[in-house]
């Protein structure tokens, strides 16, 4: 094998493990590691308006909900 | 700093560039986004099309033969990270509705055809890419038509970029997110960009100053050396010897016109000329002795990194080449000719027969001369009676023989059909000879 092909099999490898290990990491803290609630972390409570969940996943033809609204805090 | 120093940073500082290009998405979405509403293995597998999608994108990057990014690495590993990141991307874009069906207990994600017509466009993505890497993962052995994959291969890519785009802008949950947004916007832009650029610009730039045959001399009875020149009033690019470069030839008369990359067989010392030698094998191959003084070509180069040039520090070498591989060693030593290096050269050259050996007169006469130190050896499969050269095929005998007396300290330039390349790479590689004084070119991109 030359040193090329050898440093190309470890930077594929490192990158493949940096993107699965972001992957992972980035939905740990996004789903087991939940930030304080909006109104914890000073925010106007009144300000939040309850809208059903972006259709991130949704399978069926999503029903008429406004874009941007995964979080709620911004569907204002 | 020397240019390799200084390559090897540059290649190191483009690495990174990528893996921050694909970790960015991801990064950024685990930072800003709160919960997801989702179960982690749901948003595991999310995260895994940000990053595949991106690494879509790039394979655009990675395929435009821009000379920026293959010179720190040559293009055949430039091609090889290609290859290598469209499983990588592939994978991850598999995972990614699995994941979530898995997560969520959404299997309907999978089988349900009363879906949003986002999904369906995801769906054909899926469908696309796999077989794009099927296709080209086993395009040879499938007998499909090297132009025919290439046609399908690029349009399928820009299907695949286009139809994942729109899925993952209209089903993503994430893209609320103004830097999500514009980042895909910039993937999108970049990647039709480069295509428009590879496709289409660079040709018509090239078409606007062709280069000029100015002669096709037959060198045996499959190969020819084809010599190519500049338009009056622009210099040839410069180029170090054992480098490639593309050609289209336009030669009209019903003969087909189509791009390929031949090794530059002739010396940068050669002012105005740039030469490759072709050997007859392949439909197109087949028609270049029908090639004529005064056809025009659109010539685009140099690239590769299978030069002496580009390893200063090392001393006597051993070349080992296979048939036509040895048009970028015949280049290599017509450059220490002419520029009177008089390090020692150990060249094996294998062929089938004697008929089939090119350069046959020009490296005897160079054996004769002073500079380099050159000494051949010619190996044949199947000798006439009374040849008196090494005979068969490189195999562990004619190795220890030939090569053993130069594993300590010379560097070895392997060039040839695959088998003889595997052969030569795996022996050498169970002698514990340095991957740093290991050298390679398969013509194969």
């Amino acid at each position: 094998m030359t040193a090329g092909a050898r440093t190309l099999r470890i930077v594929v490898v490192l990158i493949l493990v940096a993107a699965l290990l972001a992957a992972v990491a980035a939905a740990w803290f996004r789903t087991e590691h939940p930030r304080p609630a909006p109104e914890e972390a000073g925010h106007d409570h009144a300000a939040v308006v309850s809208l059903p969940m972006a259709p991130s996943g949704s399978l069926h033809a999503a029903p008429s909900v406004p874009r941007g609204c995964g979080l709620p805090a911004t569907c204002t | 700093m020397t240019d390799r120093q200084r390559d090897r940073m540059y290649g190191g500082l483009l690495i990174l560039l990528y893996a921050a290009l694909v970790l960015a998405p991801v990064v950024a979405v685990g930072i800003v986004r709160w919960e997801t509403g989702h179960s982690f293995l749901f948003t595991v597998g999310k995260n895994l099309a940000l990053a595949g999608f991106t690494m879509v994108a790039l394979q655009f990057v990675l395929s435009a033969r821009f000379r920026w990014v293959e010179r720190p690495f040559g293009q055949d590993l430039v091609y090889d990270f290609h290859k290598a990141m469209a499983v990588v991307a592939t994978l991850f874009i598999v995972s990614h509705p699995l994941l979530m069906a898995i997560g969520d207990g959404v299997w309907e994600l999978i089988y349900d055809l009363d879906v949003g017509w986002d999904i369906w466009l995801g769906r054909i993505a899926l469908v696309l890419i796999l077989g794009h890497v099927i296709g080209s993962t086993f395009r040879a052995a499938l007998g499909v038509d090297y132009e025919l994959w290439k046609r399908g291969h690029n349009a399928a890519a820009i299907a695949i970029l286009v139809l994942a785009y729109i899925h993952s802008r209209n089903a993503g949950g994430d893209f609320d997110l103004p830097f999500l947004r514009w980042y895909w916007v910039g993937l999108l832009v970049l990647a039709l960009g480069t295509w428009t650029f590879s496709s289409v610009v660079r040709p018509w730039l090239l078409r606007r100053e062709p280069w000029t045959v100015r002669a096709v001399d037959r060198e045996t009875h499959d190969t020819w050396t084809v010599a190519l020149e500049p338009p009056e009033g622009r210099e040839p690019f410069e180029h170090e010897p054992g480098q490639f470069h593309f050609i289209v030839f336009r030669r009209g008369r019903d003969l087909p016109e189509e791009r390929h990359h031949w090794t530059i067989s002739s010396s940068p010392t050669e002012s105005r000329i740039r030469a490759s030698t072709i050997k007859e094998s392949g439909d197109f191959t087949a028609t270049i002795g029908e090639t004529r003084p005064g056809d025009e070509a659109l010539v685009y180069g140099p690239y590769g990194r299978f030069s002496h040039r580009f390893h200063p520090d090392e001393g006597d070498l051993v070349f080992v080449a296979g048939g036509i591989g040895i048009t970028p060693m015949m280049s290599m030593l017509r450059f220490m000719r002419d520029t009177g290096d008089r390090r020692r050269i150990r060249l094996v050259y294998t062929n089938i027969a004697e008929r089939d050996i090119v350069f046959r007169e020009e490296l005897s006469e160079m054996e004769s001369g002073a500079a380099p130190d050159l000494e051949v050896t010619h190996m044949l499969e199947e000798p006439r009676e009374g040849w008196e050269g090494e005979e068969g095929m490189l195999d562990e005998e004619s190795m220890e023989r030939l090569l053993r007396p130069h594993l300590e300290e010379r560097a070895f330039y392997v060039c040839g059909p695959p088998p003889m390349m595997d052969a030569v790479l795996a022996w050498l590689r169970d002698r514990d000879v340095p991957a740093r004084r290991i050298h390679a070119e398969r013509f194969e991109l």
